[in-house]
């Protein structure tokens, strides 16, 4: 335990509480808080701390931090899926051990690497037994005492005869989701295993807010089709849109539209250097719109600042078995 | 969400409408009233003439939807225009595609475009689609054209 921090279990200076309770001389020592970290002191002989800390880290600051992404996945019976558990180090090097919990029965996770050191993928493993229908699961890190959580949401799927199923999104992106796009992909329409995500068409309305987003001169926003954590060797709309030009140049005071363009290039967005990419890059993924610094390839770039406008996203699909 | 409803329509074109399509855009796909067109397949088809007709090297024909008012009002198909040369000057019958994608250009102003119409032009590619009406009118040719396009509309 590090020195100086005070844990579940540890005694502080104070009066004891013994009923009736007797006021008297007030603790010299400051009660625990977050982000400070109260004196232990071995001597001291009254008022044992007792809590249920919720995180697990009251009066230490985080660690670690888990995000699964995408946070959904669709499996059929008898199929497989996979995520991506990304780890955010936020103090030290912690290395996280995975597990999890709140799966049905019938329906198992790996974890590789484990434990995580950065992206760690969770194949997602569900019996012909599993019965239709959307399950929540709880992924959790632990390191040490650091303990974070991160959900999945498993749909399972019956399994389709069809080799085609085609749907629309029409959804809203919201100013908070606008605001990490960079940092973290929105994934839009979710991947089916045993399927290659098409994005047939396609349009982005910018509903400009009250303050304009401080955007990157070279930002660009796209939809990638396939692995996200691999986005050397993935699908994406061959034109995306110019953030600057969209959202500021001309869209400061009034919505603006834009088409998709349904057309694929190969390989990362702004270099297209190979001929095709890996099959397992593009079966069982969705389709995810992204933020990036189009001077390089994604995923550089940064967050954006400021800005309250949002997104009208819509997406038509088709899924091809293959 | 269930995609939307595909549709599909076939437009004729006179002699009389070919010649006038660098200042008189010709409706394909009527507006739908709080609607945003979306296109799949935008083709054209030419029924050639007797007498060719006789476009400029850097005529481009197009789709678009919004208004040609000015720049930022509409959103045209394909990458600045399709050549006319090579389709609209043959003496045999000829086929023509286009990218499916109303995009070149940039954004435009969402009031202008939603319940438009989709509409064929012609321009100049030197400053298509943001100059029009750019490389006037044609005086030679007979022959007529036919515009199919697959669409949906699509509410937001």
């Amino acid at each position: 335990m590090p020195l100086g921090l005070v844990r579940s279990g540890d005694f502080r200076n104070g009066t004891p509480i013994v009923l009736p309770h007797v006021f008297g001389t007030p603790a010299t020592l400051p009660e625990p808080q977050e982000n400070v970290q109260p004196q232990s002191n071995s001597s001291l002989s009254s008022n044992l701390v007792t809590w249920t800390p919720s995180p697990a880290h009251f009066g230490n600051t985080v660690d670690l931090s888990l995000q699964t992404v995408a946070p959904i996945v669709i499996v059929t019976p008898g199929g497989t899926g996979t995520v991506n558990i990304n780890l955010t180090q936020l103090l030290g090097t912690p290395t996280p051990t995975l597990t999890y919990s709140g799966a049905p029965t019938g329906v198992t996770l790996a974890f590789a690497p484990n434990p995580n050191t950065g992206t760690s993928v969770c194949t997602v493993t569900v019996s012909s037994s599993v019965s239709t229908g959307k399950y929540t699961i709880a992924i959790i890190g632990t390191s040490g005492t650091e303990v974070d959580s991160t959900n999945l949401h498993l749909v399972v799927a019956a399994a389709s005869s069809s080799s085609v199923i085609t749907g629309s999104v029409l959804m809203t992106v919201t100013a908070a989701q606008l605001l990490t796009l960079n940092s973290h992909p929105l994934l839009v329409v979710p991947g089916v295993a045993g399927y290659v995500p098409i994005v047939e068409s396609g349009f982005l309305i910018y509903n400009p807010g009250t303050e304009a987003y401080t955007i990157g001169g070279n930002d660009d926003i796209l939809l990638l089709t396939g692995n996200v954590a691999n986005p050397s060797e993935v699908l994406s709309n061959y034109t995306g849109f110019g953030a600057n030009l969209m959202m500021n140049v001309i869209g400061s005071a009034q919505p603006v539209v834009n088409y998709w363009n349904p057309s694929y290039q190969f390989g990362t967005p702004t270099s297209p250097t190979i001929p095709g990419v890996p099959a397992s890059n593009l079966v069982g993924y969705g389709i995810t719109l992204i933020q990036y610094d189009s001077s390089d390839a994604f995923p550089t770039g940064t967050d954006w600042t400021g800005g309250n406008g949002t997104f009208t996203l819509f997406v038509e699909y088709t899924f091809v078995k293959g | 969400m269930n995609a939307p409803t595909h549709q599909n329509v076939r437009v004729a074109l006179t002699a009389a409408q070919i010649l006038d399509l660098g200042t008189t855009p010709v409706q394909i796909v009527p507006g739908s009233p709080g609607q945003l067109i979306v296109v799949y397949n935008m083709y054209l088809r030419l029924f050639a003439g007797t007498t060719p007709f006789n476009p400029s090297d850097t005529d481009v024909f197009g789709f678009y939807v919004g208004s040609l008012a000015s720049a930022n009002e509409a959103s045209f198909g394909d990458d600045s225009g399709v050549s006319c040369v090579g389709f609209a000057d043959q003496t045999t019958d000829q086929s023509l595609w286009f990218e499916a994608w109303l995009g070149n250009g940039n954004a435009s102003y969402t009031a202008n475009v939603i319940g438009s119409g989709l509409s064929l032009v012609r321009g100049n590619n030197n400053s298509f689609p943001t100059l029009w009406p750019s490389g006037g009118n044609w005086t030679e040719g007979n022959g007529t054209m036919l515009a199919l396009v697959e669409y949906s509309y699509v509410t937001p």
